[in-house]
């Protein structure tokens, strides 16, 4: 797992280009603090930059960008490939010799070997760069999921990509996008594909952007997208294909030359993943979970029944409020993009670090896949709504409750309006009277979005998880997982979103996928005999941290009269008084005191 | 079968004095002990919100916050006691309730906690019977026990001393360096003495002592020149007003910094940061803060005429002076600054400190005194 950055940029002297692509990896040194690499072609003025995060094959045989053995092809490479095994068995098959172990000589040699069809083949979490001499070509290459980021910006025939946005500043001189704030305030984060900087853009899930060094120009192609259908309709065979697939990809996700471990929370998703991964270590699990002096959000007694079945060793790190104080500031930094959540994880990932851990399993994921969030109830609630008329629904705005003001997003015409009612954070009149600018201007912004239009006809549940898989989880807990993790140099591997156990969840009907007694029904039946009743007959606490206490307590953050807006000083008043959530008034904080 | 315990309290968590502290510790002694199963406790505050409960100190099941609806609460509060078996009443103000539901269940044992200031002054006959029929007083100090004894005139025997503890969140730290960003915040080096005061900055409360230290502040600048006092604790802006005029007058602008509110999260640090804690005080029920300092290894001054000599330990934990005799507050200072602590002598400190007044002990303490029988059930 590393930082990649590059430019591609005719007009600029070597000596230039170097430095930057030096400037721009070393301002993502945290997410690869064991060696730097860059590689210049003169030729075709392409320079690709690498911090390496060694996980595999830790020599420096290892080093990145790395060349093929004519230097015709040079990689720079972010991730891990989960059957990098098995397509390097299939390269020897075919006479392909190898010089290292690691995955991405195998990225490079498949590439080589298939071309642009040897992306499909990949199963894991990466972001790549690669540069094909011999055909003058650059390809920018996302995993299918979408876990590892990879921004890009074109202008003026000069490339420049990165695993950050930060990084960017450092290649040349970008503007702030004009509605970064806009974006922000409706849903938490910026959403895919913009970035806080105009002309920076992420480059979407299982796509590859391929760039003609002689036309300057380039073009995006899907090479791998999931898709969804209703084959498995029996529930003790979906519950038996599940269990075997999980197993499979936490087998295969397991694959280190350094310590694992797993980010336990003590709910379901993490209890399942703890428990199978546990099954397969040699030596005890690192099990790293949060525990807290307020009673309310300890789940110490929780994990401690499941822990005892385990062959683990719990890594259990109390977090107060002293702790969240003197890191607030290093948490705000580690945002590559404004987000209004994301801190519980900074901090498991960094007892994951304090205690040497360079790799951990998470259950992210599960939720998304099968309907553990309210959001699966709501949506039908909100379509009962359909028969008003659309100027009923905008009166909502005049509502006093927030929840209830969000309504108003049913009025538009794009589908996010309704992932905004589900999801989103301000209403638009809340946003324009923030920001200072007309509603208008808000909601023409949202509208221009651009969204798959297909996902209006998809039924209820499936619409909700579409919601929640390719908007919540993409933009905001992968992004935030990405970021905060590798701001400490560990990386978060994700079972859940292994591209087989992916396929197969949406190859389950949705019948028995999505029950309305119970949520997150099948995995419940799947694994409810090996786990301790109280991991999966209560309601969702995650890694769910005593964020509004501590926020309230913290005049530096919440104290009204520290905003000058007359909206940002009663909506503080609000939250003062326990009627606003957390997430809610930190947006607030990171709009004026941390932007 | 487990005792039911209401503890009732004016303010436990919107606010963040002394008493408000000792009532905090006091929540999660209840907690503790509930989660024993020892006893069952009910928390009313009269004045907290609901929502504002630190999750710290008591489980939600157990608080309820009446946001000052002070006839709700007297109303709760007694039809509560009815089925209570222990009453305790955290602050003198509330023992009418308790004298309410003595008066229908004589065998319901209540208690009361005297902190300072508003036990030492004289009360209306009826007050004072009411005091004199509660089955104890739990004194935070023994200068509160004598003060109760002399004014009050109540038995012996229905006092208790219970000495105020450190915080069971209490951040200790055993790295004695002065925190970097605090002296980068106040623009100190790291070379000069820093003199340091925590208390409310109030134009009512004018017994904190902070006026001697300014005073003596000119004398001391002669042999310590880059001496800085820092002043901390939330302002009236009546009383900063008058500071910073006082300050003005003798010129110490270079010198004194008014610093405000303090986190809790930096409060610590804050002790790690000074060289000496200085309050001589009149009017200190028991002084947490003394006790908080120590514990971070830090020598102290306090005054002698109050309940601080209780938090030092008559002398054994830090010196005390005639809080209104400015040479001796000088004399005291320029001694401390003459000899600095090395860090063993603050980890010594610090552990007399903890020995002494740490959380487990002040939970045995208070549940001895909470479960033990009353002179009644003696007799």
């Amino acid at each position: 797992m590393c930082r990649i950055a590059g430019i591609i940029d005719k007009k600029q002297s070597p000596d230039i280009l170097q430095r930057k692509v030096t400037f721009m990896c070393n301002s993502m040194q945290h997410g690869g603090p064991d060696d730097f690499g860059v590689n210049y072609d003169a030729d075709a003025a392409v320079c690709l930059g690498n911090r390496r995060l060694a996980v595999l094959d830790l020599t420096m045989a290892g080093r990145q960008p790395m060349l093929n053995p004519d230097s015709t092809v040079a990689i720079s490479y972010n991730g891990e490939i989960y059957n990098f095994k098995e397509i390097r068995n299939e390269l020897n098959m075919l006479g392909v010799l190898f010089q290292t172990q690691t995955d991405t000589e195998v990225v490079l040699k498949a590439y080589c070997e298939w071309g642009e069809k040897a992306f499909e083949k990949l199963n894991g979490i990466f972001a790549f760069a690669l540069h094909d001499r011999v055909r003058d070509l650059v390809y920018l290459v996302r995993d299918p999921n979408g876990v590892k980021p990879l921004y890009f910006s074109h202008q003026s025939g000069k490339l420049i990509f990165a695993s950050e946005v930060k990084a960017f500043q450092h290649a040349d001189d970008f503007q702030n996008d004009q509605n970064r704030n806009i974006y922000f305030l409706a849903f938490g984060h910026i959403p895919e594909p913009y970035t806080t900087l105009k002309n920076v853009y992420s480059l979407s899930k299982g796509n590859f952007l391929k760039y003609n060094l002689n036309t300057g120009s380039y073009a995006i192609s899907s090479y791998y997208q999931f898709k969804t259908s209703s084959i498995i309709t029996n529930e003790r065979e979906a519950i038996r294909l599940i269990k075997h697939e999980l197993n499979a990809s936490i087998k295969r996700q397991l694959i280190s030359d350094t310590n694992i471990g797993v980010l336990f929370s003590g709910g379901l998703d993490s209890s399942i993943i703890a428990s199978l991964a546990s099954r397969y270590t040699k030596d005890k699990l690192a099990c790293i979970s949060a525990n807290f002096d307020e009673i309310d959000f300890s789940e110490h007694k929780q994990r401690e029944s499941l822990l005892k079945k385990m062959n683990s060793r719990e890594i259990e790190q109390t977090i107060t409020y002293r702790d969240f104080v003197q890191n607030f500031d290093s948490v705000l930094n580690s945002m590559d993009q404004p987000s209004n959540d994301g801190i519980n994880t900074w901090f498991v990932c960094k007892t994951a670090k304090e205690n040497g851990l360079k790799s951990v399993l998470s259950g992210l994921g599960a939720d998304e896949l099968f309907g553990g969030y309210p959001s699966f109830d709501r949506i039908h609630k909100i379509q009962n709504l359909n028969w008003l008329s659309k100027s009923t629904i905008k009166s909502t705005r005049f509502l006093k409750n927030n929840k209830y003001k969000r309504l108003y997003y049913l009025s538009m015409d794009s589908p996010i309006g309704e992932y905004l009612c589900l999801r989103g954070v301000y209403s638009p009149d809340i946003i324009a009277e923030l920001l200072d600018i007309d509603m208008k201007t808000v909601m023409n912004c949202l509208e221009d979005i651009p969204f798959a239009p297909q996902v209006k006809h998809l039924s209820n549940e499936i619409r909700a998880s579409w919601f929640e898989f390719n908007m919540y989880m993409q933009n905001q807990l992968l992004k935030d997982t990405d970021f905060m993790s590798m701001s400490h140099g560990v990386e978060v591997r994700v079972p859940f979103l292994d591209r087989n156990f992916v396929n197969l969840v949406f190859s389950i009907s949705n019948e028995i996928k999505f029950s309305y007694e119970q949520k997150k029904h099948l995995l419940i039946e799947g694994y409810k005999d090996g786990l301790p009743a109280e991991t999966w007959n209560r309601s969702k606490m995650g890694f769910t941290f005593p964020f509004q206490e501590w926020m309230r307590k913290n005049k530096a953050i919440s104290a009204p009269e520290l905003y000058h807006n007359k909206r940002a000083k009663a909506l503080m008043e609000k939250f003062k008084d326990n009627q606003l959530h957390w997430s809610s008034a930190f947006s607030l904080y990171r709009l004026y005191h941390a932007s | 079968m487990q005792a039911k315990v209401l503890f009732l309290t004016l303010k436990t968590f919107g606010f963040t004095g002394g008493i408000e502290k000792v009532c905090r510790t006091v929540c999660r002694v209840l907690y503790d002990l509930s989660e024993e199963n020892i006893l069952e406790p009910t928390v009313y505050s009269m004045y907290d919100k609901n929502n504002e409960r630190d999750s710290r100190y008591l489980h939600r099941k157990q608080f309820k916050g009446f946001d000052s609806s002070r006839k709700y609460f007297v109303f709760k509060a007694f039809l509560t006691g009815l089925q209570s078996d222990i009453i305790l009443l955290s602050h003198v103000h509330l023992v009418n309730i308790g004298y309410l539901i003595k008066k229908i269940h004589p065998q319901k044992k209540i208690y009361l906690i005297a902190h300072g200031i508003e036990v030492w002054k004289s009360f209306p006959e009826a007050k004072l019977n009411i005091l004199k029929s509660l089955d104890k007083i739990i004194c935070v100090s023994q200068f509160t026990a004598d003060k109760i004894q002399e004014i009050h005139q109540v038995p012996k025997n229905k006092i208790v001393v219970l000495n105020n503890c450190l915080d069971p969140f209490y951040h200790y730290s055993v790295d004695f360096e002065k925190p970097q960003f605090l002296l980068d915040r106040y623009q100190v080096s790291n070379q000069s003495p820093i003199l340091f005061s925590l208390s409310r900055v109030s134009s009512s409360e004018k017994y904190k002592g902070y006026d001697h230290n300014i005073e003596v502040l000119p004398a001391l600048l002669k042999n310590h020149p880059k001496l800085v006092y820092l002043l901390a604790g939330k302002w009236d802006e009546l009383e900063k007003g008058r500071l910073d005029k006082l300050i003005a007058f003798h010129k110490l602008e270079k010198h004194i910094r008014l610093i405000g509110f303090i986190d809790e999260a930096e409060v610590t640090d804050h002790f790690l940061l000074s060289d000496i804690f200085i309050m001589p005080s009149k009017k200190e029920g028991f002084g947490i803060v003394f006790i908080e300092a120590i514990a971070s290894g830090l020598q102290v001054i306090a005054g002698n005429k109050d309940g601080s000599v209780d938090a030092l330990k008559q002398g054994e934990l830090g010196a005390l002076v005639d809080p209104d005799d400015l040479k001796a507050i000088q004399f005291q200072i320029e001694n401390f600054l003459d000899h600095p602590q090395s860090k063993a002598d603050k980890l010594n400190l610090q552990r007399k400190c903890m020995k002494t007044f740490n959380y487990a002990n002040y939970k045995t303490a208070l549940q001895g005194i909470l479960l033990s029988p009353t002179l009644e059930e003696e007799r």
